[in-house]
């Protein structure tokens, strides 16, 4: 099963960003692990990641996680309107998209 | 004789003869005089050469070259000065067109047809106009016959289609191409004994030119598809472009048409002949509309002043538009006449005023009286004067009616209206001088007189405090205005009335009593309005402190001596120095002369504020700036003039209060008055995202800085409006607030005073004075656009967490306010993320959940104590509102956020 991860400051936001993707996802009977976590924490969740995806907010380490994991998975930051609005729909529709491109 | 007294003689007898023959002259080749008097054509063109040197002929230019005699010449002056012909109905025939006039005739008179013409001139500088004149001109002298033809074409027309062009001019024999199914005739053909113009004929195809100078030359053209059979066509053929006469494209033309003939630009005409055009302008419309119009001497002088690149087309397009703009208040029964006021113009005509002091001699010789009246049937323009009498309604009305022109909607007018309307007090009341108390008997009914003045002792006992004459006579006539109003049916709308009823209860309560005398007295309904207006008057007299003192005048310019000499001059002429100049090198630091002329101010302040007369620049922006620093009133006028000077300082030896002589000075110069009292000065409908300006020192400033932000933050384009505010203090200061935030969003306050008032980010003048702030600013109103994302995220909120939105958002606008009050820049992606974070922490502190753990965060607060103390300030707003306690941890967590860390 594919497995996306989110990250932000502390993996707050973005958790409730993953529950309205995870019920996108059952919606569309897509099956996909979602996960949140802090940008703290993120050491401890990064095995069998797919994707990793970044709040807005916490752009400025983009480039920090790209040198550290840029080679075995797509990162992207998420689009800050989708964020903002919380559109589970659409971060879902990216995250599938980096794992087709990989 | 010698032969060049004999060639000026022949030359004379040649042109008496063409004038008898023809009814015009239109001069003599050398070729000609070579003939008629039998020597070297040389010869004759050297002595007619010398002639021309010597001022005893004109010349024609064109070719051949023609000369005449000149008409002061006594032989043939009296019979040409008569002539009457088509040209004389053209504006400026004897004017900066005479010499196009000349060479048109001579081109239309010269034997044995006439010769082929290009007109040159810029774009609307009446090239069409002109042609057609030179057509009824062949007609006249006989020409061509009264039924020949004048056929227009304007080669850019088909420009993108050569052969549909070609055939539009030349004709088409049948089978020239598919759909030529029979043999069709051309312009040329259609033109033939007549006048064939071609206008932008620079746009004609390479193979057209060919086509055309050959007919030019030879009078035979073919039709498109001919090749054998060609046609005859007698046409006289006028060109016309805009293009210069250097341009490659022209080269053949000017080789192969011999008479070419310049039409100026507008600008190089007179200002007599733009006054004869406008004038016939209006009559034109005027008779259209089958009603007289008036424009007033200030719109009158804007266009004959403003640039107008278009010519005379667009200078008749703009009349028009202008017209038609005054033509709507007109009709909506707000005007009794149909009258052209400077706001009916484009702004970029307005601007014309601007070069009024140059041209101010020149002007005031044809315009006279304040409105200008073209009727239909006049000949000459009726000229009206108006008597200055300061309504205070019809001002209202007056600015209602601009606002409205200008397409602004009912709520933006109101709320624009409610602003002002102070204003407009205090400058009624100050309108009021000794010569129309005087007048005040013979206009106000004294029963008025007798109420109000009853009405003010009971006030003034009620309310504790004195009212002087100026109320008396101010309100008796205002109370005579309204009562007129009332009984004539029109309304009486008082836009701030609640304001008032809240702000100045006492007085309100007070002003009910003449209202209940008015009542009883006349028998009329006063409406509850009035009453606001009246409790203003009541208001205004407390402002007005009268002390025995003069107010302080200054007088700064850039320059070396500028400033001092005026001052000088001021002081010598009233035998009194009260006046101080101060020169402000170009090389000066602004700063440098900020501090210098505080310190001025500080000196010559005697209790009654300072009046500020600066020539530009950031000079214009000190007076509020040295009012914030010292706390003394400070006006400032722009654009000084030592009749300025002199006027402020006449007034000030009157013990005039600061009010007054920045008032005297402001009406001085009409173009300074003008802008000053369109203080509120918008062209279109009011965005939601609102900054305002505001200041106390003169309406100037405020207009001054809306005008900077405008420019500088581009503030347009991103859809914010700046609403400029004159103040009398904090407490109007708030009181405007509060009325605009009813309606706006406002985003920030640009003041010297600060509103105190925590949910408005507040920039002070100075900081906006300092470029090196500017950047900062600019990263300050991005931000600020973000308090519409922050509303965005309302629904948001709500759909996806257990906390109240509304409430949420509020309080985080209060903290990102103090985020950025505090200089933090905050971009868009941060704010959405600090927005559901923090509603995140507060959801989870308000249901008793953890929240997540940020390691070693004591460490953060140690490294960052001042970050970490502006964040700790800013997040009492949410605590406040939600009853809770956010704490350390998940503050460092969202200092982190904020400073990126």
């Amino acid at each position: 099963m594919k497995r996306i991860l989110l990250v932000c400051g502390a993996g707050m936001s973005t958790s409730l960003l993953v529950t309205k993707m995870q019920k996108a996802a059952k919606e569309r009977g897509i099956e996909v692990e979602i996960a949140a976590t802090s940008g703290e924490s993120i050491d401890k969740e990064i095995e069998n990641v797919d994707v990793l995806l970044l709040g807005p907010q916490i752009r400025y380490k983009e480039d920090e996680f790209k040198k550290k994991y840029g080679d075995k998975f797509p990162i992207e930051v998420i689009d800050p309107m989708d964020y903002g609005m919380m559109n589970g729909e659409k971060v879902l529709d990216f995250a599938l998209k980096l794992i087709g491109e990989k | 004789m010698k032969r060049i007294d004999k060639v000026y003689s022949c030359l004379k007898e040649l042109c008496q003869r063409q004038f008898a023959e023809r009814g015009g002259v239109i001069g003599v080749s050398a070729t000609e005089i070579a003939q008629a008097l039998g020597i070297q054509r040389t010869n004759a063109s050297s002595d007619l050469n010398a002639l021309y040197r010597e001022g005893k002929v004109e010349k024609v230019e064109g070719k051949p070259v023609l000369y005449k005699v000149k008409e002061i010449d006594p032989g043939v002056s009296g019979s040409i000065g008569i002539e009457r012909d088509a040209f004389d109905a053209i504006i400026g025939a004897n004017l900066s067109l005479k010499n196009a006039v000349q060479q048109a005739k001579a081109a239309i008179i010269y034997p044995p047809s006439g010769l082929h013409t290009l007109l040159l001139g810029e774009t609307g500088t009446g090239k069409s106009m002109f042609a057609e004149v030179m057509y009824n001109f062949a007609k006249e002298v006989g020409r061509i016959k009264s039924s020949a033809p004048f056929v227009v074409f304007n080669c850019a027309d088909y420009a993108n289609n050569p052969q549909l062009l070609m055939a539009q001019l030349f004709g088409v024999k049948k089978g020239a191409y598919t759909g030529a199914d029979r043999d069709r005739a051309g312009l040329v053909e259609k033109a033939d004994g007549g006048i064939l113009f071609l206008d932008e004929v620079h746009r004609l195809p390479p193979e057209g030119q060919e086509m055309l100078f050959y007919l030019m030359d030879k009078g035979l053209y073919r039709r498109l598809g001919e090749t054998e059979s060609q046609h005859k066509a007698n046409v006289l053929i006028i060109c016309a472009t805009t293009e210069s006469i250097e341009s490659v494209l022209l080269k053949t033309f000017v080789r192969r048409i011999p008479m070419i003939i310049k039409l100026p630009n507008l600008a190089e005409r007179t200002l007599e002949e733009r006054f004869e055009l406008i004038k016939s302008f209006f009559k034109e419309e005027a008779a259209v509309v089958k009603t007289d119009i008036s424009i007033t001497s200030n719109a009158l002088k804007a266009l004959l002043l403003y640039e107008c690149p278009g010519n005379i087309g667009q200078l008749k397009s703009d009349i028009k538009l202008s017209i038609a703009k005054a033509y709507l208040g007109y009709m909506m029964k707000r005007d009794d006449k149909l009258c052209v006021h400077t706001e009916d113009l484009p702004d970029y005509v307005r601007k014309g005023l601007l070069r009024y002091r140059e041209a101010k001699d020149e002007i005031d010789r044809f315009i006279v009286g304040d409105i200008i009246k073209f009727s239909a049937a006049a000949l000459s323009p009726v000229i009206q004067q108006d008597r200055q009498v300061f309504n205070f309604y019809e001002a209202l009305e007056e600015k209602r009616k601009a606002l409205e022109q200008k397409g602004l909607s009912e709520r933006d007018i109101k709320l624009i209206m409610s602003i002002d309307i102070e204003t407009y007090l205090k400058k009624y009341i100050l309108n009021l001088d000794k010569n129309n108390l005087e007048e005040l008997y013979k206009v106000v009914d004294k029963r008025i007189v007798d109420i109000v003045s009853d009405f003010l002792n009971y006030a003034g006992e009620k309310l504790g405090r004195s009212f002087g004459e100026k109320t008396l006579y101010g309100l008796s006539m205002h109370v005579a205005s309204s009562i007129e109003r009332v009984k004539n049916g029109k309304d009486i709308v008082n836009n701030q009335l609640e304001d008032i009823k809240k702000v100045y209860e006492r007085e309100f309560e007070v002003a009910n009593f003449l209202r209940k005398r008015i009542q009883d007295q006349f028998k009329i309904k006063v409406p509850e309005d009035e009453v606001g207006f009246v409790a203003m008057f009541l208001c205004l007299e407390e402002e007005v402190m009268e002390k025995d003192e003069r107010v302080g005048i200054v007088v700064a310019m850039h320059g070396e001596a500028a400033a001092t000499s005026i001052a000088d001059v001021s002081n010598r002429l009233l035998g009194e120095d009260i006046v101080v100049g101060y020169n402000m090198p170009l090389d000066q630091k602004p700063e440098v002369a900020l501090d210098n002329l505080t310190n001025i101010v500080r000196r010559i302040n005697k209790g009654k504020g300072v009046l500020l007369l600066v020539d530009m620049g950031s000079l214009a922006l000190f007076g509020d700036m040295i009012y914030e620093r010292t706390g003394i009133t400070v006006k400032t006028v722009e654009m000084v003039s030592t009749p300025m000077v002199l006027e402020a300082a006449r007034k000030a030896l009157l013990k005039a209060s600061l009010e007054e002589v920045y008032d005297a000075v402001v009406n001085l110069s009409p173009y300074v008055g003008r802008i000053y009292r369109d203080n509120v000065n918008f062209d279109r409908a009011l965005e939601k995202n609102v900054i305002v300006t505001a200041c106390i020192t003169g309406e100037g400033t405020a207009v001054k800085l809306k005008n900077f932000l405008e420019k500088e933050l581009h503030l347009r384009e991103k859809g914010i409006d700046v609403i400029p505010l004159k103040i009398e203090n904090k407490r109007d200061f708030r009181r405007k607030l509060s009325r605009i935030r009813e309606e706006k969003n406002v985003l920030a306050v640009v003041s010297a005073v600060d509103p105190e008032d925590k949910s408005f980010v507040y920039i002070s003048t100075s900081e906006i004075f300092d470029r090196r702030n500017m950047h900062r600013l600019q990263g300050k109103i991005d931000a600020l656009s973000q308090l519409e994302t922050i509303d965005n995220m309302r629904d948001v909120i709500k759909e996806n967490l257990g906390i109240d939105s509304e409430r949420y958002i509020f309080s985080f606008k209060k903290f990102f306010v103090t985020l950025m009050n505090a200089g933090v820049e905050l971009n868009k992606d941060i704010t959405i993320g600090l927005i559901i974070h923090i509603a995140c922490a507060i959801e989870r502190i308000l249901r008793r959940r953890e929240l997540p753990l940020i390691k070693n965060f004591d460490d953060f607060i140690k490294r960052y104590p001042d970050e970490f103390d502006l964040i700790k300030k800013a997040v009492t707003f949410f605590e406040e509102e939600f009853d809770v306690e956010i704490p350390n941890g998940e503050c460092v967590m969202i200092m982190k956020l904020v400073y990126s860390l």
